[in-house]
């Protein structure tokens, strides 16, 4: 077995014409958390998606090794089996991802189903109050449309983390929370690392997050990797100016 | 805003309501209905409406009242059962034809379009003469048109949610495609498939009543509006309120129906 949890080369992806993702190599140890930051439209999400193997996303170039297993083209169904327990992903829009007009626990039970895991609702219970949910048994017998956007993001960080997956996947997984909340899933994110030894890729646009979870930062922009590194490195004396820039202008409370 | 959905909702109501006691009429016909609707009696033949008989006596001296109250059972059951069977089929073949696309897809909507090539009536007279008339051949005449449209807009809503995460998200989980399509496609396009089911019983009932007063739907002794029109029509100047009461059942039945239909579709548009 190899160093490596992960390990990306030359990954290219797009959804048709042009190339979105370009030529991004990466490598993630177990239990390694990386933060891959950028701004709108450069090709994080399209990514994360690449590597999860969502329909849609083609890959055009390059290999995605996960478990020293090749998964880059990797037929529907074997791919499946790995979802869940060995990739997970934590969606842009948790709200669309659950079908609107079902109970949240029967979605539950049946994801777990699916992966012929028990539905145990003290567990399901005691991880919605960790991230910061209350009353998770009463919030589960909603629809999705009945629960804020906090909530269902909330709940769908809980539902990724309930598989204990080795390779946590999070595409903007605390844009819908405030900052106390925020801070509450990074929190539980960092725990879960050091206890199952999860290794979290997380693509975001704050700053804060990325410092205070990453071990190493990758900077995206126009589909590339443009810097990457350590964080404090990489927030301590960034080269490239992009970068630099990003930092500048990350809003501060004192003027 | 909220005063217009109030209005709306109130429309539905009553729609609703009276659909409900057209439905309860038909339902119990039998214990309503004054007189046999199938006994004939010499002595009666054609009286006018009076106290015994209210809507009068027919050719063979029928009560009218009776005729129109079991009439009504065998047009709205046949009305509701095409409608039922036509929007299972029709809701099948369009989500099949939304979720796999391809050739599944071209081969049933070109099917589809064959059908819809020809004007509905014109079509079912001709399947309704070849089958050679009865209630059963009408029905099937009819659907063999009808499950177009549902499939139709099945087809449309599937495919308009057939990329959305969460149908993705179910096919992560190790879903087959009928189950993602019986548990989370099909609760989602069912509320447009249903109305337009609503709005379409007016229009069967039409098409039912129709093909009976051609002589190719109801055969002749059992009471249905269409064919007691047809029957009574032959001596209207004489007597006719054999034609007019079944005309009229015929007229309230169908506007009841449209104008629930409506009123449905009016409030969903609302929201």
């Amino acid at each position: 077995m190899s160093e490596y949890l992960l390990k990306i080369n030359d990954l290219s992806a797009s959804y048709g014409d042009e190339d979105i993702v370009k030529e991004v190599s990466l490598c993630m140890q177990p239990g390694e958390v990386v933060c891959i930051v950028g701004e709108s439209g450069s090709g994080k999400s399209t990514l994360i998606k690449a590597i999860h193997g969502m329909s849609g996303v083609g890959i055009t170039g390059g290999t995605i090794v996960f478990d020293d297993a090749d998964i880059t083209a990797l037929p529907a169904r074997d791919r499946r089996k790995l979802m869940g327990t060995g990739i997970g992903l934590i969606p842009q829009d948790p709200q669309a991802s659950f079908n609107p007009i079902r109970k949240l626990d029967v979605q539950f039970r049946e994801a777990l189903a699916g992966h012929d895991l028990p539905y145990d609702e003290d567990r399901i219970d005691e991880m919605l109050r960790k991230i910061g949910l209350q009353h998770g048994k009463a919030v589960l017998k909603n629809r999705p449309f009945e629960l804020s956007g906090g909530m269902n993001q909330r709940i769908a960080i809980a539902a990724a983390m309930l598989f204990e997956p080795r390779l946590l996947l999070c595409d903007e997984a605390t844009s819908a929370l405030d900052v106390t909340t925020a801070g509450a899933v990074v929190e539980e994110l960092l725990k879960i690392r050091e206890t199952n030894g999860t290794s979290i890729l997380l693509v975001t646009h704050h700053l804060g997050i990325a410092r205070k979870m990453a071990d190493n930062i990758g900077i995206m922009k126009d589909g590339r990797i443009i810097e990457y590194g350590n964080t404090e490195k990489i927030f301590d004396s960034p080269q490239n100016e992009y970068t630099k820039k990003l930092i500048r202008d990350v809003p501060k409370l004192k003027k | 805003m909220k005063k217009r959905k109030a209005k709306l909702r109130k429309r539905v109501i009553i729609a609703a309501v009276f659909a409900v006691i057209l439905v309860l009429i038909a339902l119990f016909s039998g214990v309503l209905a004054p007189n046999d609707p199938y006994a004939t009696n010499s002595s009666l033949i054609r009286q006018a409406p009076s106290a015994a008989y209210l809507f009068g006596t027919d050719n063979l001296g029928r009560c009218v009242l009776s005729r129109v109250l079991i009439g009504a059972r065998t047009t709205i059951a046949s009305t509701f059962f095409l409608v039922a069977v036509s929007f299972l089929i029709g809701i099948t073949i369009g989500m099949l034809c939304g979720f796999y696309g391809g050739i599944v897809d071209d081969i049933l909507m070109r099917i589809a379009d064959l059908m819809l090539a020809f004007p509905q009536m014109v079509v079912a007279i001709a399947v309704a003469g070849i089958l050679g008339g009865g209630l059963g051949g009408a029905m099937i005449a009819l659907g063999i048109t009808m499950w177009t449209s549902f499939a139709r807009l099945a087809r449309s809503h599937t495919l308009s949610i057939r990329n959305e995460p969460y149908i993705t998200a179910a096919r992560l989980q190790g879903k087959s495609g009928p189950q993602i399509m019986l548990t989370h496609i099909m609760p989602n396009i069912l509320e447009p498939v249903l109305i337009n089911a609503l709005t379409q019983i007016g229009t069967t009932m039409i098409g039912i009543s129709g093909l009976s007063f051609l002589g190719l739907g109801v055969v002749a002794p059992q009471a249905e509006w269409g064919s007691m029109i047809s029957e009574a029509r032959a001596y209207i100047q004489i007597a006719p309120w054999a034609v007019l009461f079944p005309a009229a059942a015929t007229v309230i039945t169908i506007v009841v129906f449209n104008y629930l239909g409506d009123a449905v579709m009016e409030y969903r548009k609302a929201e």
